[in-house]
Parts: C-alpha cells; structure tokens; sequence
C-alpha cells in the first residue's frame, strides 16, 4: 500500500502533499438492559489528501481509491483559494522516516471469536443487572483496529497498527420515580487482558448507582474541592489541557499571549506532564497522522508553562519543536492537533491527609464529561461526598463544575500520592479521539463554582 | 445495490440496503486570514438482515466485494440480535425538491467570495475575535429493500455562518444563513449581532440568586435532548423515562410545544426516516401536554404500536450513518414558535440572562431531566437591555420544572448548527450560580 501511496503522490505540482489511507477495523456488541442490540465486525477504509501550495493549506477526504486523483487535484485547488488569503502556511521541518509498527498485545482482539466478546460483555451486565434497584444497563464492546499508511512527498512512507478496546457503558437504577445512572468502564490499548478478571469494577459501579438514588442533589455554591483522580483526569485535560493544544489559542492573542512559554499561570505544586508513550496506556501510539514520532512533553513544570502540543503547522507558526500531536479521529477527518495521554503529577500526601487539609468542603468523584471555551471551562462529576472537618460526610449528585483556567491553575493547593490513568480515551474536539487519556493524583482546589439543582 | 440486495435475498433473508453519497467543501477565515479550507468526497453502504426474528448488519465505505458483506452480516445475525419487525414496503419514490443540481459546481472560488463577503457586512471586530465561514454539499440517500421500497431523498445546502467571539473565550454569538440554493445573509439579523456583541462585552459579577433566564436558539439543544431522551420509545421500553406514566398528562407549560416534522424546513426535509418509514408530523409535547412516545421499527414492534417516521441513523453529535443503525429520533424536532419579538420577551426581562452557550450540557442526569450548565456565553440583562455578559456563572435546574415556568415563546424560529430552528424560550425564577 505504501508503494501505491507514493505513485499517487508523484507528479504533482504541490510544495508538499501528503496522502494516509487507512483500514479501520471495529467490532460492536452493544446491550441493554438483558437484550443484546447489536453485534458484529465491520471493515472500512478512506484516504485523507493534504497539499501545500504558495503558502496555502488545504485537505480532502475521499472514501473510494478512483476518487483519490481528483483527491489530489481538489486539495492543490484548496490551497490555491486559501494562497494570498491573509495567512502564509508552513510546515516545520521533520526527519524522513520509514517504518513499520505493530503493537504489544497482551491477548490480540482480532483473534478472539465474536461469541467470546459477547460472553464477557453478558457476564460483567448480568453481574450488574442481578444488583438491587438496578433498573437497566446500557453497556457495549467497542473494539477499534487501525491500521494506518502514511506516506509524504517528503519522503516519509509509515505503516503503524494501533488497536483499542473497551467494555463500558452505563447502569442505570430506579426507585418510584427516581432515576440515577453511573457509568462504567474498562479497557486499555494492550489487547484483551485490560477486559479480563474486571468484576469488582462493575459490582462497584452498580452498588454507586443505588446509592445516589438516596443521594440529595448538591447545593449550588462556591466551595473548597477535592477531586479524586478520575476527575483529575477530565479537569487537567478540560482546564488545561486544551489550552497546550496550539491551535486552541493561535488565533486568540490575548490567549495566546497569556500562555507563552515561560509565563507562570500556576501555583508551584502544579506540573503537568504530556506522554504518549506510557506503553499499555489507552493514548500510546509512535507516530502521529504526519507521520511525526511523539515526544514526551512537560507542559508545565512547577507552574510555569514549559511546552505545548503541536501540529507541524502549529510548530512553524509558534516557531516551536514539533511534538508529533496531530491526530485524527480517522480515515474520515483531517489530522488536528490532539492531547494523547496527559496527566497531573502526583503529590507527597495520603487521601487522609489531603481531606483533612480541605477541612469543609466537598469530595468529588469520577469524571462526566466536560467543556473548554477559551480560558473557560466546565466539567461534571458522577458523584460526591460532602466533607466537614476532613471527614467524609452524605453523598451528594447533580455536580458541575465551571471555572477559569488562570484562577483555577492558580487555586490548586495539593495532592496525594497516588496517581491513576484512564482506562479509556474520549475528546470532542471536532472529531472523537477515544485515544485521548488523561489522569492524575487527588487534588485539592479552592474556591471552584459548583452548580447545583 | 440491486446485486447486494439479492446476494442477500438469495441467502434466504429478508434485507434493507442504505446507502449514502456526499460531497462538501467549505472555508474559513479568522479576523480577516484564511485558517481553513477542506471538502470531502464520501459513500457508504450499510447492509441490515433479518432471518427467523433475527438480525444481523454489516457496512462498508467501499462496495467492493458485495458478498463479503453479506457475509459478515450473516456472521452477526448468528449472535442472536432479535427483531420481531419487517421492512416496509414504501414503493419507488424520488425526493428532490431540497435539491438544486447547481450546488454541485460550487467550489472553493464561489465559497472564498462568500466569507469575503461576510466578513465585510460585520467590519472590523475591535475586540474579540471574527469567525465567517461558507460551505456547501450534496447528499443523496438511497433506501432498497425486499419489501419492495426504492427511495431516494436528495438534498443541496448552501451555508454562511458569521460568529463573534468573546475575548479570552471561544463563546459568542452569531448568524446562521443557509438553504438549498444559496446562503444570502440578511444585513439586518448582522446588524443586531453586532449590537448585542458590543453591548455585552463588559463582564459581569452576579453572585447566587433566582431571575429570568432567556435560552436562545442555540443553547435549545441542552433542552430538548432531555426532552427527546426522556420520551423515546428506547426509554419506555426499558422503563427507566421520568414519563413513564405522564401520556396525556400537562407536564411543562401550555405555551410550549415540541414536534418533530420532518417536512417542515428551509432544507434537508425527509418524506421518510433512515429505514423507509413515511414521516409525519409527531406532536411530542402539545400545548405541555405529553402526548406522543416516538420509535422506530424496532421499538414499535417491541411495543405493538405503528412506527411514526422517526427512526434515524445518527447520534447527538451526528455520527457516520453508515456506522451506526437506526434508533428511535428526534433529529427534525422544534419548538413551535410563540406570539412575541424577541425585542418583546427582552422588555419583559427587569433582571435575567440569555443563554447563549450551554458548556457542559452533556454531563447532567440527561434521563432524568436534570441540567447544570456554564453560561457560555450568557448575556446579562437589566431592565430590557442588554448590559454585559455574566462572569463564571451556572445554571441549574431540572427541565421540566423549568419548561413549567416559561412565561413567553418567540414568534420566529431561528436555525442553529442542528439545521433545525426554534425560537427563544423565556423562563421565570430559575436559579444562577455565578462568581
């Protein structure tokens, strides 16, 4: 394929061009409640087009291998309409490669049968199912297998397999006319192992769902937080993750000024690493969709901003290193620039520790879901416990929380010494990344907005 | 497709073949400079078989090797997925009204000369940030079956979007031009944008307390997801909807409806869902009273009622068609539109926000109606006007207590990234958690 790859590349008048095709191999076994919904395994493939041209930029997606000449011609046109539009494209300069990766699995999905994936997927939803006030789940196997060409009018010619997979979903409890869900997930980028042996993580799941249901919603306000590691995750890769991603600022100057390396926006217990090559983690992979190998990056380092993510665009624009932090979702989307796995550093303290130095407060557990807008941003929490004297006090629900990146950077006072990754990705940023990990230690946060209902 | 459909057919099962084509390109400027330029040329085929109240489906982007795909449909129609429905039979129907052959000569020239235009009717943006984009697309539906359905739906969209972005953030407000020929903005709705921009530059402190909250267009969606979770067929069938036993009964106010009615619209209308179900207009909520559980083939067999026309391929955020398999819909849902101007509802405002921006709208118990959301941006208003934008602040309630206190529905609706409008909803005594 890298051959075919290269003689579509050939000939062409572009300063640069780029063509990745891809295979995308998934496998779905989806249930709810006692009912299976779906299962099976399906193949399908694309090419993304990139040209450079007099400075203009431009990329075209097609599905079918006829179209990719007229791929080609369409994506040397883009670049054309953009040439002389107000913005001169570059790319930062990068070694050629030639490669070829597979990865480590401990157990390879594609060579398990689909009856064995539903068996697995049946026995952790029964577990849950069988639990008091257990309403319904809604639970699936997503298996996604890669396998990604690269090729450059550089020279770069890549082939990297990259395969995730994951069993999760949500639980669902009832009483009268209350109703609560948590969810639920495991998984990994290490082949089937990460799915095996994981009941205790279901049954908890399940007992969490019953217990909000006596769960009273939490008092809108400003409070003193600690958040658990999983929460951690969502709020480093929310509050501050994507403001490392040089195409979330580079068109904002006071943003992009704000966050010029060097600037110190945090307080001195804060560093905060960016690594991809953590080998098992969700996130891993070797080279991005520029075929650009990942580097481990320091974003920041006892609160002063130390590096960013970036695309080779992005790295020319900032005249910065390239990271190898341009991803996409998949054959079907153009490579942006992408956290892989980022996490906080941990502390020194224990949980006790950490809850008693919070003394009133809340203890907030369990990411779901957030948002960035500019220096804003918002993320929920499945649950949580209100905190008095450092003690552990009534569970609480409904929790979201909204703040801004430099207070809150600033407001960050201390962690345990315990730090957790994720063990399955998810971003949307435009397109999903379910290769986007995130994680870190207990955290102890001043002064955050915490809405209610 | 005719081939694949009988492969399928000659394996002894009953199939539905649906397949897609589309093509789009589209650009963007920031503050004046071209950032993106893009288009894409896609197709897919997605295979669904049933064979003794079974199912199995597969799909692929290139309908290479047609019995490959019968196979691996038949390889997951052996894991015992059950469907106690048959496919309709619709016979042989073309919609192309929403389409217009000349979008698919619309290039990269044409759109430049859109954003350029737009870009000039807002001018200089002194604070902040300028978003104008411009794109166009074809898309082309195809539903067979071996019930005798051959349907096409095709469609052309033609947009402008012009956005204005608050400084420090990526929130603002803007205008949405589209249909099915042309993007023609109108110079007045840009006018208005402009004015509230600048009026609401200044930020805003405004502690806890309970006001009027206005949600725009284009934060409707953290509503009617909730809506649209709590009444679908998936729900009531598993029995977990805070509806449950509420058909018939007055739930959220009487000035509120909400239909789905995939007829209605500037473009993009369906004369039948995403598995050749004929459409109808479904009243989901009328007058505030709830009054229709929606489904699919699936769930209505499940259920023993008829499908309504509102099973659709897709997720919240869109989704790869092809991908993903038909499931009960409110995709072409809306609020019905009031009896007052916005000008009007704005009057009725002593103090309040408009939600502009719902951060985080997918991290409340969406089943059970509860919403927690940063207002992002929120605008704040004092004694009609438009006074500033409200710092750091969170709303929070659970929906149908909210839609219980709507107290004046916009008298036009207004189209949002979803292609489906709605008009502003205004609400009384809901409570703001701010810095």
């Amino acid at each position: 394929m890298l051959d075919k790859l290269k003689g579509m590349i050939s000939g062409t008048d572009a300063d640069y061009l780029d063509i990745r095709y891809e295979v995308k191999k998934t496998t779905t076994v989806s249930i709810a409640g006692s009912e299976l919904k779906k299962a099976g395994s399906n193949s399908t493939d694309g090419f993304v087009v990139r040209a450079l041209k007099d400075g203009g930029f431009s990329s075209v997606i097609v599905t079918r291998e006829d179209d990719v000449q007229e791929a080609v011609k369409l994506a040397v046109e883009g670049a054309s309409a953009m040439a002389g539009g107000g913005k001169t494209v570059s790319l930062a300069d990068v070694d050629t490669v030639v490669d070829s990766v597979d990865p480590e699995l401990d157990g390879d999905p594609a060579l398990v049968p689909l009856e064995d994936k539903i068996t697995l997927l049946k026995s952790y939803n029964d577990l849950m199912l069988k639990q008091p006030d257990i309403a319904n789940t809604n639970m699936s196997y997503s298996e996604v297998d890669r396998e990604k060409f690269f090729a450059s009018s550089e020279g770069t010619a890549i082939r990297e397999r990259v395969c995730t997979v994951s069993i999760g979903g949500e639980v669902v409890a009832r009483r009268g006319d209350s109703t609560q869900n948590i969810r639920a997930a495991v998984g990994g980028a290490n082949g089937m192992a990460a799915l095996k042996n994981r009941e205790d993580v279901f049954l908890k799941r399940a007992q969490l769902a019953k217990e909000l249901l006596d769960a009273a919603p939490v008092k809108g306000g400003t409070y003193d937080v600690v958040i658990n590691p999983s929460l951690t995750g969502v709020f480093i890769h929310e509050a501050f993750g994507h403001f490392s991603e040089a195409d979330i600022i580079e068109d904002n100057p006071p943003l992009r000024e704000k966050m010029s390396l060097g600037a110190k926006i945090g307080n001195d217990v804060v560093t905060i690493i960016a690594d991809t090559l953590i080998p098992n983690q969700v996130g891993f992979y070797k080279y991005d969709d520029e075929g650009v190998p990942v580097k481990t990056i320091p974003l920041m380092e006892n609160g002063v901003l130390t590096g960013r993510l970036h695309s080779r665009r992005t790295a020319a624009e900032f005249n910065e290193p390239v990271t190898g932090h341009c991803v996409a979702q998949d054959y079907g989307y153009e490579p942006i620039v992408r956290m892989g796995t980022i996490y906080l550093e941990k502390g020194k303290l224990s949980l006790d520790e950490l809850l008693k130095q919070l003394d009133d407060g809340l203890y907030l557990c369990d990411g779901k879901g957030g948002q960035t807008s500019g220096e804003n941003f918002t993320f929920g929490a499945q649950y949580g416990y209100i905190v008095k004297g450092g003690k552990i006090q009534e569970m609480v629900r409904d929790i979201n929380i909204m703040g801004n990146l430099f207070s809150t950077m600033k407001n960050i006072e201390a962690m345990d010494d315990t730090l957790k990754l994720s063990e399955r990705g998810g971003c949307g940023k435009g397109q999903m990344n379910i290769k986007s990990g995130y994680g870190g230690p207990s955290v102890l946060i001043r002064s955050m907005v915490v809405g209610g209902i | 497709m005719e081939k694949l459909l009988k492969i399928a057919a000659s394996k002894g099962c009953k199939a539905e073949v649906f397949s897609t084509r589309e093509k789009s390109v589209s650009i963007d400027k920031t503050n004046g400079a071209v950032t993106d330029v893009s288009a894409s040329i896609e197709s897919g085929v997605s295979l669904r078989i049933l064979k003794d109240g079974k199912m199995g489906t597969a799909y692929t982007k290139n309908l290479i090797d047609r019995e490959e795909l019968v196979a691996n449909a038949l390889a997951s129609l052996e894991a015992g997925v059950e469907a106690l429905y048959d496919f309709p039979d619709a016979g042989t129907v073309t919609f192309d009204e929403d389409y217009d052959e000349s979008v698919e000569k619309l290039g990269f020239p044409e759109m430049r000369k859109t954003v350029d235009h737009l870009g000039e009717l807002y001018g200089e943006v002194k604070q902040g940030i300028l978003q104008v984009s411009a794109g166009c697309g074809t898309s082309e539906i195809r539903i067979l079956n071996t019930s005798g359905s051959n349907l096409v739906q095709k469609e052309s969209t033609v947009y402008s979007v012009g956005s204005m972005i608050y400084p420090g953030t990526s929130a603002g407000i803007r205008n949405i031009f589209l249909g099915k020929s042309d993007a023609v903005p109108f110079e007045a709705d840009v006018k208005r944008t402009v004015d509230y921009f600048h009026a609401s530059l200044p930020e805003v402190e405004i502690g806890d307390s309970r006001m009027k909250v206005l949600f725009a267009p284009e934060s409707m969606y953290a509503l009617t997801w909730r809506l649209g979770t709590a009444s679908s067929a998936k729900a009531f069938y598993e029995k977990v909807s805070p509806l449950q036993n509420k058909v018939n009964e007055q739930v959220i106010s009487p000035l509120l409806s909400f239909v789905s009615d995939p007829s209605e619209g500037r473009t993009g209308r369906r004369l039948f869902d995403d598995e050749g179900v004929k459409t109808a207009r479904v009243p989901i909520f009328e007058n505030g009273v709830f009054k229709t559980v929606y489904n699919n083939l699936d769930y209505a067999s499940k259920m023993k009622t008829n499908p309504l026309g509102t099973g659709f391929r897709g997720g919240m955020w869109g989704g790869d068609k092809i991908a993903m398999s038909p499931a009960p819909s409110l995709s072409h849902a809306s609020f019905s539109k009031g009896n007052k101007s916005f000008e009007e509802m704005l009057a009725m405002m002593d103090r309040g926000v408009i939600v502009y921006g719902a951060l985080g709208a997918h991290s409340g118990n969406i089943l059970n109606g509860d919403l927690s959301i940063g207002l992002n941006p929120g605008l704040y208003v004092e004694n009609g006007k438009v006074v500033g934008r409200v710092k750091d602040a969170m709303m929070a309630g659970n929906i149908y207590e909210m839609l219980s206190k709507a107290i004046a529905v916009e008298n036009a609706p207004h189209y949002t990234d979803s292609m489906y409008s709605n008009p502003s909803i205004l609400l009384d005594d809901i409570s703001v958690v701010g810095s």
